[in-house]
């Protein structure tokens, strides 16, 4: 099933060899510099692969591991978090996630709902792109076993498309969660306040530290209104704020 | 007798008892410390208007009358002593009021001086008192902007807030008491608010129940509530904090009942001071204090311990070890407690470290009020262990500007072998790799971020999303219509089959058309009689077919009894007639018939069956 994915997904978002092998270079040079411990020209050199309109869950988790390394701890969760949309199920990139949210300073954590339990399981274990693509399949089969009940008779046809008909509901309210959390989401770059109103005089309401994950509500000018995962909402400066 | 007697005596041990009471509580309060303080009514009056000034001595039993020295521009008399007893918590105090009535005789600023009280062979003197004396009419009147200043001013003189630290210079993440007075005098004030307050570059606890008390401040007794928290600086440099803001309603007499104020201004535009005889309405009012500047310093670099915790405050460390008799491979549990008055979120526990004697498991934290609490499990690896190495705990002391290290242990444990068979009950480690007693790994975990990946994966376009692919939504829309397209196709053969009258209309001009190209190899032959035959055949199948009729019943006159027949089409069936009575004449008559006439019949047999698909 995943290589059938995996064939699907590569066949849809084809790039050129020769821009591939290019990309491959910068993406080697950016290995070496890593290796070596030249951090800054390390993302330097990742950051201008996905400059170049690409991306692929290596690049953001190595790009993340420079900016940890970089004592960024923020924009290395920017990162992480980015690589975790495109390569969900990768166990190093959930341990570095796992060691770098450690090192939020007085980070708040999400409180989940019965329901938002029940979704993130699967919800966190696919991409948007592969719950897509099995939303796709699931409609397909049930396309084939409905008109293959029409010319044959076969009993266990209603069961089969009832299963089926459940599937593609429960992933289709699956994606639709999925993709209004990565909609907003958003992580701090830089510790700041957050204030009751979107000026510099306003009251400072909370303190939001590097690294704490966000989701941004509303815009004006320069400020974003974000809510915190306790639900507490407050205007911040949009360059201590970067979206996932 | 016996029982009015009992009575009597029952009553007069109670007696006994209260007075003994009271003699104790009396000899309390000429224990207590002897205050005097001088207040006034208002600090601004109107020129002969008379306002109150009294002197008020606490914790003396007995006190003189005094005279207040003679002022000029001031008129006073002595109105007499007033006493008051309170008894709380079994604590008896007494205060006793020396009460003047002052009148002033002329405009300007003046001071009541200081007054002295000999009490018990020592003086107790209050502070002087400065009262300004404005022209009658002074305070509420004028034109209206004046009058607004005026009593705004007035109203900043009953309530105000004032912010205030304990100190004005600190330490980053060192604990500052923050306290915000409201000063209330001579108003009803009601729900009162907590105060909010600018506090960039600081961590705020939330603030404590306010405290209810008096103080007196310019003459004035105020009643005051004063709210607590604890601040934590986050940043160096010269910080400034506040204003603080509260609000709370005031409860005011006023006349009119559609005023409507948002702050001092509004308040006093609507002139509410000049009608005493309206009703109480209630008004929310804004307080703001002045802000304060604080000088917040990093910490110093010398004397600074490796294992630094991050704590800045007084702090207490405990830490205790059990069992401390254990066999090789049994859990310890390590408890550890700090306990201060600095920002506990900024204090880490002292690392205990994984060596060739312990294993060391995560350690689990729960913080309270105030406090810290640590549990760890650690494992003794071999049986020569004989004690858990000393921990020590260091922070850093703002009120003596150093670095302290509290430390605890050595702990004694006494670490028996397992004997043998016995298996070592931690849970996760191999059984039988063990080094030094067949049981237990030595084991050592670093924590870091895992290394790079080697190869970039599969690429893709940036933000590429199947669902927005030109591709994936033709391919979608494809499936959709083949789904559609068999389904309506199926669909259309079941009707095929249910449906009799439908499947023979439908099926009739292809039969006619085969039938035709059959008549017309007959023509080609000359055949007369087949040819006849077969254009027969095929006009009473087609119109059988068509009009779901039996192909024997097809007649001229039957199909004008089923038809409703129009003018056009009475030409046509007159031709049908012609044809049919053709075919009789040639298949039953054997006449002779010329190839052009046949082929005429064949002609109108086409343009006949072409009318009955074009109109039915």
């Amino acid at each position: 099933m995943r290589k059938i994915i995996l064939i699907f997904t590569l066949l849809l978002m084809t790039i050129p060899l020769a821009a591939q092998q290019e990309l491959a270079l910068d993406f080697a040079k950016a290995n070496l510099a890593y290796r070596d411990g030249q951090y800054a020209q390390a993302i330097a050199d990742y950051e201008r692969i996905i400059a170049a309109g690409t991306e692929s869950g290596a690049v953001f988790y190595n790009l993340g591991n420079s900016y940890f390394k970089n004592k960024q701890l923020g924009k290395a969760l920017v990162n992480y978090a980015r690589a975790q949309r495109l390569m969900p199920r990768d166990s190093d990139l959930a341990a570095n996630v796992k060691f770098a949210t450690a090192a939020v300073v007085a980070r708040v954590e999400p409180t989940l709902s019965f329901v938002d339990k029940i979704f993130s399981g699967y919800v966190c274990f696919y991409t948007v792109n592969e719950m897509v693509l099995i939303l796709g399949i699931l409609f397909g089969l049930l396309g084939l076993v409905h008109l293959s009940g029409l010319y044959w008779n076969w009993l266990a046809r209603r069961m089969v498309m009832t299963v089926l008909g459940i599937s593609l509901g429960f992933f289709a309210v699956g994606l639709g969660v999925k993709m209004n959390l990565e909609k907003a989401a958003s992580i701090v770059i830089a510790p700041t306040s957050a204030r009751f109103e979107p000026n510099e005089k306003a009251t400072i309401y909370f303190e939001l530290s590097e690294g704490q994950d966000v989701r941004i509500q509303a815009s004006e000018g320069e400020w974003l209104k974000i809510q915190r995962p306790d639900r507490k909402m407050g205007w911040v400066a949009s360059a201590a704020v970067e979206r996932i | 007798m016996c029982k009015v007697v009992q009575r009597i005596l029952n009553h007069s041990v109670v007696i006994f008892f209260v007075l003994i009471a009271f003699a104790v509580m009396a000899g309390s309060v000429g224990a207590q410390d002897i205050t005097a303080v001088a207040t006034v009514s208002a600090t601004k009056v109107e020129l002969g208007t008379a306002f109150q000034l009294t002197v008020t001595v606490n914790g003396a039993d007995a006190v003189p009358p005094v005279q207040l020295p003679k002022i000029d521009g001031l008129e006073s008399r002595y109105l007499g002593p007033s006493t008051r007893v309170s008894i709380i918590n079994g604590k008896m105090s007494r205060s006793t009021g020396l009460m003047f009535t002052v009148i002033p005789l002329k405009t300007g600023q003046f001071q009541i001086p200081a007054v002295t009280i000999p009490i018990n062979g020592q003086n107790y003197t209050t502070e002087a008192i400065t009262i300004t004396v404005v022209d009658s009419g002074g305070l509420n009147s004028g034109p209206a902007n004046g009058t607004n200043q005026n009593s705004a001013s007035a109203l900043r003189d009953k309530i105000f807030i004032v912010l205030s630290t304990a100190k004005r210079e600190a330490y980053v993440n060192e604990p500052m008491a923050l306290s915000i007075k409201l000063f209330m005098s001579d108003l009803d004030v009601k729900n009162v608010q907590y105060p909010t307050f600018e506090h960039e570059g600081f961590v705020v606890d939330s603030f404590e129940e306010p405290l209810r008390g008096q103080q007196v401040l310019g003459g004035v007794n105020y009643q005051v509530m004063e709210f607590h928290a604890f601040i934590y600086p986050t940043r160096t440099g010269d910080l400034t904090l506040g204003p603080a803001k509260l609000a709370a309603n005031i409860l005011i007499k006023n006349s009119r009942g559609d005023r409507q104020a948002d702050g001092f201004g509004d308040f006093f535009a609507d002139d509410i001071f000049d009608n005493f005889m309206g009703r109480y309405e209630t008004k929310t009012i804004m307080v703001e204090s002045a802000n304060i500047g604080l000088k917040i310093s990093d910490l110093p670099d010398e004397g600074k311990p490796a294992d630094f915790s991050g704590g800045v405050g007084k702090y207490k460390f405990e830490m205790t070890v059990s069992p401390t008799a254990v066999k090789v491979g049994d859990p310890l549990t390590v408890r550890m407690r700090i306990a201060g008055d600095g920002n506990m979120k900024s204090v880490t526990f002292p690392l205990l470290k994984g060596s060739d004697d312990f294993k060391v498991y995560d350690p689990k934290i729960s913080q309270h009020d105030g406090e810290k609490i640590l549990e760890q499990v650690v494992i003794p690896k071999n049986d020569r262990v004989t004690a858990l190495p000393a921990v020590g705990f260091s922070y850093f002391d703002p009120t003596d500007q150093m670095y302290r290290t509290v430390t605890q242990g050595p702990f004694a444990l006494t670490v028996s072998p397992l004997t043998k068979g016995e298996e070592a009950k931690v849970v996760g480690i191999p059984v039988g790799d063990s080094v030094e007693t067949g049981n237990i790994m030595p084991e050592e975990l670093g924590r870091d971020i895992r290394f790079i990946k080697e190869t970039m994966g599969p690429l893709q376009k940036r933000h590429f999303v199947l669902y927005r692919d030109v591709k994936f939504i033709l391919g979608f829309v494809f499936f959709v219509l083949i789904w559609l397209g068999l389904w309506l196709h199926f669909q259309y053969m079941k009707r095929l089959t249910t449906d009799i009258r439908l499947a023979r209309r439908l099926h009739a001009p292809r039969q006619a058309r085969n039938d035709l190209a059959v008549a017309g190899r007959f023509l080609h032959e000359k055949d007369v009689r087949k040819f006849y035959d077969s254009i027969f055949k095929t006009l009473q199948e087609y119109l059988g077919n068509k009009f779901h009729l039996p192909a024997g019943a097809i007649s001229v006159e039957a199909l004008k009894g089923y038809l409703k027949v129009k003018n056009g089409q009475d030409q046509t069936l007159a031709t049908l007639h012609e044809i049919f009575n053709e075919c009789d004449l040639v298949r039953f008559a054997s006449g002779q018939v010329l190839e052009d006439k046949m082929k005429s019949t064949f002609q109108q047999a086409q343009e006949i069956i072409d009318f009955f698909e074009r109109n039915y």
